[in-house]
């Protein structure tokens, strides 16, 4: 990373990380997963979960921040998708009043729904095979990016404000 | 960096919107299943089919009734261009007002749809859209769908009768869906003007049968209960542009109220 404007604080190597920090970072991951199945009808509760968790969790470390900063993040187009499949599914059926018959035949003006889903489906596919490698390399103190995400939350994790280094110097009255 | 990151938001976009188009051209199921059946097989299977319903149903054989539909179903005829199928039309004694396609041609009506029609016209626009289901194979692709194909052709081979029976119930029975209806519509409606009759009949015809059966919920009619949007194929029937050439020629011949009188 040659980057000249912005600076970022160095990685940690994994064994200067505790237990303790890498299993909090892990169970950003996991936490994932129990949040996305309660909440798969209502998807706005996995979210209202996932930023408690991140909230709760974020200044532990920068190492568990980068961690539960891009389980959140990643979780959140998934979610998108998935609420609007539901959406999507109840209107067809239940508002358009479709029968079954209607949207799975052979040719039908369904394709945009029937290629929605599929993309559906491989989104969470993906999230979470990749979900899990993540969560194994954050128990064993180990960074892994995600394409977008991974490098969004290492902005967000080690980015350093210009702020942060300004030295308050106090001063008497003029 | 942060190029780098609105690089790789693109990457990611571009691959699932890249997954929903590459699947909305990609057909997921099984193409055009009553390619599997030959016209040749479907009207040997479909004979069989008939005969063997028309020994349980009660034909109506009444020499008035018969020239009558004998009249529209040569006119219906005329406006096909060419058909690899040999039309077959029943009157069936029964008072629910219906008319089904069977599979190689078969058509059934029942004698409440005579009764209920209010000119020869109206029959025809049922009969009409029920050839429009047999030309785009509506009839195969529904009864292979459910049954598969080679139940269907053991038919063929003096198979188990009970199993006839119950292709003849899947093509009376079961329902098409939605698209499939409305290219029966579409059909019929171009083989109505083709064949001199109004098109506004098959608009006629729909909504007296909406009228009787929306009263009773319970009602279950295989010509239009498929699907609630009876109004919108009414509507399309009613707005369908005939040519400019097109002159409509009344059934003169035909005496409705005889006909109407003697079921």
């Amino acid at each position: 990373m040659t980057e000249t404007n912005t600076s970022y604080h160095p990685v940690p190597q994994p064994d200067d990380i505790p237990t303790r920090e890498r299993e909090d970072a892990m169970g950003g991951y996991l936490m994932m997963f129990a949040a996305m199945a309660a909440g798969l009808p209502l998807p706005i509760i996995n979210l209202i979960a996932a930023l408690v968790y991140f909230y709760v969790n974020k200044a532990k470390s920068r190492f568990i921040k980068f961690h539960a900063y891009q389980s959140l993040i990643s979780q959140i187009p998934t979610t998108m998708l998935n609420a609007g499949l539901v959406f999507w599914t109840l209107r067809l059926f239940f508002y358009q009043s479709n029968t079954f018959d209607d949207v799975f035949s052979i040719g039908s003006e369904y394709e945009i729904y029937w290629g929605y889903l599929i993309m559906t489906f491989v989104a969470n596919l993906f999230y979470f095979i990749f979900s899990l490698i993540a969560a194994f390399r954050a128990r064993k103190g180990q960074f892994y990016y995600f394409l977008f995400f991974g490098k969004m939350a290492y902005h967000y994790a080690y980015h350093i404000n210009s702020n942060e280094n300004r030295v308050v110097e106090n001063k008497p009255p003029s | 960096m942060i190029e780098k990151i609105y690089k790789e938001l693109a990457i990611l976009l571009i691959i699932f919107i890249g997954i929903w188009v590459v699947f909305i051209y990609v057909p997921i199921m099984p193409e055009a299943p009553e390619n599997a059946l030959s016209i040749e097989n479907e009207q040997q299977i479909g004979d069989l089919l008939i005969d063997t319903y028309l020994e349980q149903a009660d034909l109506l054989n009444d020499s008035l009734i018969n020239s009558v539909v004998d009249q529209i179903h040569k006119r219906l005829i005329s406006g096909l261009d060419s058909t690899d199928y040999d039309y077959r039309i029943y009157v069936v004694k029964d008072e629910d007002i219906n008319a089904f396609a069977s599979l190689g041609g078969n058509v059934v009506i029942f004698s409440g749809l005579l009764k209920y029609a209010d000119s020869p016209e109206e029959v025809a626009a049922v009969l009409a859209h029920e050839i429009g289901h047999v030309e785009e194979r509506h009839v195969v692709n529904k009864v292979v769908k459910e049954l598969g194909i080679t139940l269907l052709l053991s038919v063929l081979s003096g198979g188990d009768p009970g199993f006839t029976y119950e292709i003849i119930q899947q093509s009376i029975s079961s329902v098409f869906d939605r698209k499939q209806e409305s290219s029966a519509d579409d059909y019929g409606l171009q083989l109505l003007e083709n064949s001199q009759i109004h098109p506004n009949a098959m608009a006629a015809i729909f909504r007296k049968i909406r009228d009787k059966y929306s009263s009773s919920t319970y009602e279950t009619l295989e010509l239009l209960s498929t699907h609630p949007n009876t109004n919108k194929r009414i509507k399309k029937s009613l707005e369908y542009k005939t040519d400019e050439k097109f002159e409509a020629k009344p059934f003169i011949d035909i005496d409705w109220e005889k006909v109407k009188a003697s079921i």
